[in-house]
């Protein structure tokens, strides 16, 4: 069977083929688990899914319009939500949220039903709440037997605490006919093992450069040549894309290549002003994609020096071959795993000074051993 | 288009309806009211997805028309207004303009193409499984009022959060229960033909109990759904689609003490009790003996003690039993109107039925307390 809806979600064919052979199995489990990193359509693919085990041929139009603008009693979508003041378990999730945070969450939302793509940024949004996971018991608990299939979708499912995961573990074992949970997550070792042995795993995989050049285009409305060009950079998520996209990406690349340049050439100073200049509204994630681009220019002198064309830089290729011709014996992965490395550190409250002079001195270092 | 409408009629029928309109929900559209305009009548409906209130008024409109209306603010302008005539205009651009004598108010409205679908009663879909029976209001509220309190409030057995509706050949049957204490209560003046099971959930019954009055409520009873129809407003909602625990097999057969003992002494003496039992295991001790009932509670914390005497009619084997104080309280609050009541016992570890001495013709009331052990 050739699916109607599942057929439009750009590229993850193996793991729409799973969800097609349960359709046409009619056999659908109770527990789906999608994992892959964040960013490359498991949120669409849960929709699309929806779609497709609730619009029949005789149903009526209006129940797609629901599905796809996230409506119960189609679909259930939980997500991480901030904490209330003076909240206790036994408020409604969004009861003691500020005005300001439910308009950011509504706001959030309306991008999210017109963008499957979009990530939701709420503010100190940590995890998901155990009371969100009494309302969904609540909406197994009716009687919604004139519905065929409710799809309960919960977002980032790893970022419910283990309470919460419990919670939901008799529901997840023995939901009532015609309940199907989805639980997204792009890291699954959080979850208990428990959840994990009663979902069934489908893995999603990074999107290929054409198929993210696609969504970049369908969905952020970009330029087929911008698109394209930040795919390459993007390892596959559209996540990676966005970022790159809001740190001023072709800048980006451009500073990248100036303080490859100045640390190689050891001007440290210039070099540290230029880090700067990137990083001057105290955002660390701009440092963390300068890191991912340095590494992939790396990536670029091996390729050069064994003959390949170069992937990521065509544009700078005369600094490449200016690198190869002067540093021919540097061992660039080892340069690579250290600056890999050092990307980690983010996530550990490193001081970012530190980290910048780091990223210097690494590149820097290959200068001086050769 | 126009039409006009009274201002406290508008008022009287927007606060029935607007329980059933959410706040801080995640769906900002169900912050709307629904105004469907059709042949003359204006229905306006509210609803949170699980229960939905309708109520209509008859208008003088030419055209038909269905907008959603921002719940809150209208319903606050028309409460803040005295006794005048609304006129509505609903203009094409978006704009609802009311004007009064007072002055002129916009509003902007919304299509209402996205607002969910409220199942209507009668209709085509549940046409051969849809029941319909017709109980007086009163009737029904004061079952409700007797059952409301002893529903659960735990997801955890989501059956337990609504009231049993068992409809069987000897009359119409409520059943609520938490796991602590239940109550059973047969309307026998409710006679139909059908032998069927419904779980009405909680807030539908809490928002009935506001609405019911006198006048005969009209039940439409579907496989998914059930809509009380009362005079000018009628309740929809979804059931509980669970099975409801076996009730029966808790009440047990063989509690062959009886005391006798008058409702009103016995109530104020367990609120006394309440404030000395400890606050966590709100534990209050009966210790039975022939023709006196001694209560007593102590907080080991406080170093506060309560006891007191009541009179009793009891002639059977001396008996020790603890209970939850705070579920004495609920019971007994709710037999009021009761001059005596019966509990009906058999060890401290069983559980303990309590009904009203006087059996009335048409009802069978029981009440249920699990008993709190004292020793543990």
């Amino acid at each position: 069977m050739t699916s109607e809806f599942l057929s439009r979600v750009p590229g993850q064919n193996k793991s729409i083929e799973i969800l097609e052979k349960f359709i046409d199995s009619e056999n659908i489990p109770h527990s789906l688990l999608f994992v892959g990193p964040s960013g490359i359509g498991k949120f669409f693919t849960a929709v699309q899914f929806a779609k497709e085990l609730n619009c029949g041929e005789n149903s009526k139009p209006s129940i797609k319009k629901k599905i796809s603008s996230l409506e119960e009693p189609y679909v259930k979508y939980v997500f991480p939500l901030p904490r209330g003041k003076n909240e206790t378990s036994d408020d409604s999730p969004t009861a003691k949220l500020s005005e300001d945070a439910l308009e950011q969450i509504l706001g959030q939302l309306k991008l999210k039903r017109s963008n499957p793509y979009h990530k939701l940024h709420i503010d100190k949004a940590n995890n998901i709440k155990i009371s969100s996971i009494r309302d969904i018991k609540k909406f197994l608990s009716l009687n919604y037997d004139d519905i065929k299939y409710r799809l309960v979708v919960i977002d980032d499912a790893h970022l419910m605490n283990d309470e919460a995961q419990n919670a939901l573990l008799k529901s997840l074992e023995e939901p009532p006919a015609g309940v199907v949970f989805i639980l997204c997550t792009d890291n699954e070792n959080l979850l208990l093992p428990t959840i994990k042995s009663r979902s069934w795993r489908i893995p999603f995989s990074p999107q290929d450069d054409s198929t993210l050049t696609e969504i970049l285009t369908t969905y952020f409305s970009l330029k087929n040549d911008s698109a394209k060009k930040i795919s390459l950079f993007s390892d596959g998520t559209v996540d990676n894309a966005v970022n790159l996209l809001e740190n001023d990406f072709d800048i980006l690349i451009e500073k990248s290549i100036n303080i490859l340049r100045y640390s190689l050439g050891k001007r440290y100073n210039s070099a540290f002003t230029e880090i700067e200049s990137i990083y001057s509204d105290n955002n660390p994630r701009s440092l963390q994609l300068l890191i991912q681009i340095i590494i992939k220019w790396f990536s670029d002198t091996v390729r050069d020096k064994v003959g390949l064309e170069k992937v990521y830089f065509e544009k700078y290729s005369d600094t490449i071959e200016k690198f190869n011709s002067k540093f021919i014996d540097t061992d660039v992965y080892a340069i690579q795993n250290r600056l890999d490395s050092l990307k980690s550190l983010f996530n550990r409250n490193i001081n970012l000074n530190l980290i910048i002079a780091n990223i210097i001195f690494e590149i820097g270092y290959t200068g001086i051993r050769k | 288009m126009e039409f006009k409408v009274n201002s406290k009629d508008l008022e009287k029928l927007l606060t029935k309806i607007i329980p059933a309109v959410p706040t801080r929900t995640p769906m900002p559209i169900l912050e709307n009211f629904l105004f469907e305009i059709k042949d003359g009548l204006l229905t306006i409906y509210a609803t949170d997805l699980e229960i939905s209130l309708k109520s209509s008024l008859n208008i003088v409109a030419e055209e038909n028309i269905k907008v959603i209306v921002p719940a809150k603010l209208l319903y606050d302008i028309v409460r803040s207004l005295s006794e005048t005539t609304i006129h509505f205009n609903v203009s094409e651009s978006g704009k609802i303009e009311l004007k009064t004598d007072f002055g002129e108010y916009n509003l902007s409205y919304l299509s209402s193409d996205e607002y969910p679908d409220i199942p209507s009663f009668p209709n085509e879909d549940s046409k051969d499984d849809l029941v319909e029976i017709s109980i007086s209001g009163l009737e029904l509220k004061s079952a409700f009022e007797k059952c409301a309190f002893a529903m659960g409030k735990e997801e955890l057995r989501p059956a337990m959060m609504g009231t049993l509706f068992e409809f069987t050949e000897e009359g119409l049957r409520f059943v609520a229960t938490d796991g602590h204490r239940l109550v059973n209560l047969l309307k026998k003046n409710i006679q139909t033909d059908i032998i069927n099971n419904y779980i009405v959930p909680e807030k539908a019954i809490s928002v009935l109990l506001k609405v019911l009055d006198e006048k005969e409520a009209k039940l439409y009873l579907s496989k998914t759904h059930v809509s009380f129809r009362l005079n000018d407003i009628e309740l929809i909602t979804r059931l509980i689609g669970q099975k409801y625990p076996d009730y029966r097999s808790v009440i047990p057969l063989e509690n062959e003490f009886q005391m006798k003992i008058d409702s009103k002494e016995l109530h104020n003496a367990i609120k006394r009790m309440m404030l000395f039992s400890t606050t966590n295991t709100r534990r209050v001790k009966f210790a039975i003996t022939e023709n006196n009932l001694e209560i007593s509670a102590e907080d080991l914390d406080m170093g506060a003690s309560g006891k007191e005497h009541l009179k009793c009619e009891y002639s059977d084997a001396p008996l020790e039993i603890g209970f939850n104080s705070a579920y004495v309280n609920d019971v007994l609050s709710h037999l009021s109107s009761e001059k005596k009541i019966i509990f009906r016992l058999h060890s401290p570890t069983k559980a303990v039925i309590l009904h009203p001495a006087e059996t009335k013709e048409n009802e069978e009331l029981l009440m249920l307390i699990m008993p709190v052990r004292l020793n543990a």
